[in-house]
């Protein structure tokens, strides 16, 4: 009985609507959020080939890819397209969340930014480089 | 344009209802009216149980927030003239539902209060001592987050809290995030406790949605990332390269 109106209080019987498994198909942003989580599927897909032709290479049996495979080539320029947008967008936003103070003041977001895409460009084209030079020298 | 506009709400009331049920009314058109004052057009002339929570009507008491055509909105800041062909009201998505529009809130606000929105000091200074001054570069540091209203439209809005209700949440690890940028503030070492726990802003996979949802342009989600980073930073730097420093 609560003390100040002299009402027995009961407990209340609430409802939750419960969350549908199809919820990320009822708004367009969830969608899109789903579909570039879903982008390291094909990050990981991408990978475990290139470990096993490097296992291949190992032990045997290697047979590198040739130009006029198609569905390799196509394979890879779908994974190369969906971790390009996982990179893109995922440093797009490391202005908004990297805070670099210099002094009572913060680094701007557009120079941190820059640095990430640049950092980005030049790791790719060193891996690059890398990889024709070792390519090279198995000729 | 239209005389009238229905709009749908959802009615639950729980001494006869075992789930919720849809009610149309009718309601005059008005191209200054916005949601909130159709639904209250309706109490006031068409159905007097209809309940809801309203206080302010100029988006700053955030109690009004109620899902429109799906989306968390605050109705007192959302135009009828948007919605000429009709409109569904439902409680926020995420919370269980009272009674019609009015959702429970007592999740939120333990929530809120867990990590501990408030000034914490090692040694308060004697009143004499004057006011703990700031720069306005101090203040610009966590101005955006303080500008949160509690309306819960980002908990509504979020799918993570959705299926897993023990997650913190938004607006309460913005909050956490506001008092941590306070240069008067030093309880940030409190808060990771609460903040870093499981529940805490790892639940979070960035849908973003909250920051969408937003109606004060607070961003919970980039003060969840930012968090992540500071936590991150805080215990590399902490925990790996000072291992014998200050540890709490």
């Amino acid at each position: 009985v609560s003390e100040a109106t002299g009402i027995e209080e009961r407990p209340v019987r609430t409802y939750r609507r419960p969350l549908r498994n199809d919820w990320w198909l009822r708004r367009r942003s969830y969608f899109l959020y789903m579909v570039r989580e879903s982008t390291v599927i094909f990050m990981v897909a991408w990978l475990v080939w290139f470990l096993y032709q490097v296992a291949a290479l190992k032990f045997g049996g290697y047979e590198p890819p040739t130009i006029d495979d198609y569905a390799f080539i196509a394979f890879s320029v779908v994974c190369l397209f969906f971790t390009l947008w996982h990179a893109i967008t995922f440093l797009n936003l490391s202005g908004l969340i990297l805070r670099v103070p210099i002094g009572d003041r913060f680094l701007p977001a557009a120079v941190i930014k820059t640095v990430a895409f640049g950092g980005l460009l030049f790791v790719t084209v060193v891996g690059a480089a890398i990889m024709i030079y070792i390519g090279y020298l198995n000729i | 344009l239209p005389s009238t506009v229905p709009v749908t709400v959802q009615r639950y009331n729980p001494e006869t209802d075992t789930a919720p049920r849809y009610q149309t009314y009718e309601v005059p058109y008005k191209e200054d009216w916005v949601v909130l004052d159709a639904i209250l057009y309706i109490k006031d002339n068409l159905d007097a149980t209809l309940s809801y929570r309203w206080s302010c009507r100029m988006g700053i008491c955030g109690s009004c927030g109620m899902n429109v055509d799906g989306y968390p909105k605050l109705t007192c800041s959302t135009h009828l003239r948007d919605y000429q062909k009709g409109l569904t009201v439902e409680p926020l998505s995420n919370f269980p539902v009272i009674r019609d529009l009015v959702v429970d809130i007592e999740d939120f606000m333990a929530k809120l209060k867990s990590v501990k929105p408030w000034i914490i000091r090692e040694l308060e200074q004697p009143l004499g001592a004057g006011e703990y001054l700031q720069s306005n570069n101090q203040i610009g540091q966590f101005q955006q987050f303080s500008q949160c209203i509690n309306c819960m439209l980002c908990y509504a809005a979020c799918p993570v809290y959705g299926m897993e209700n023990e997650f913190l949440g938004p607006a309460a690890i913005a909050l956490a995030r506001r008092y941590n940028l306070d240069s008067r503030d030093e309880g940030s070492e409190e808060r990771v406790k609460v903040l870093a726990a499981s529940e805490g802003i790892w639940e979070c996979s960035f849908v973003g949605e909250c920051s969408a949802a937003c109606p004060k342009g607070v961003d919970p989600a980039k003060a969840i990332q930012q968090t992540k980073f500071d936590t991150v930073n805080g215990f590399v730097m902490g925990a790996m390269l000072m291992p014998f420093g200050k540890r709490t």
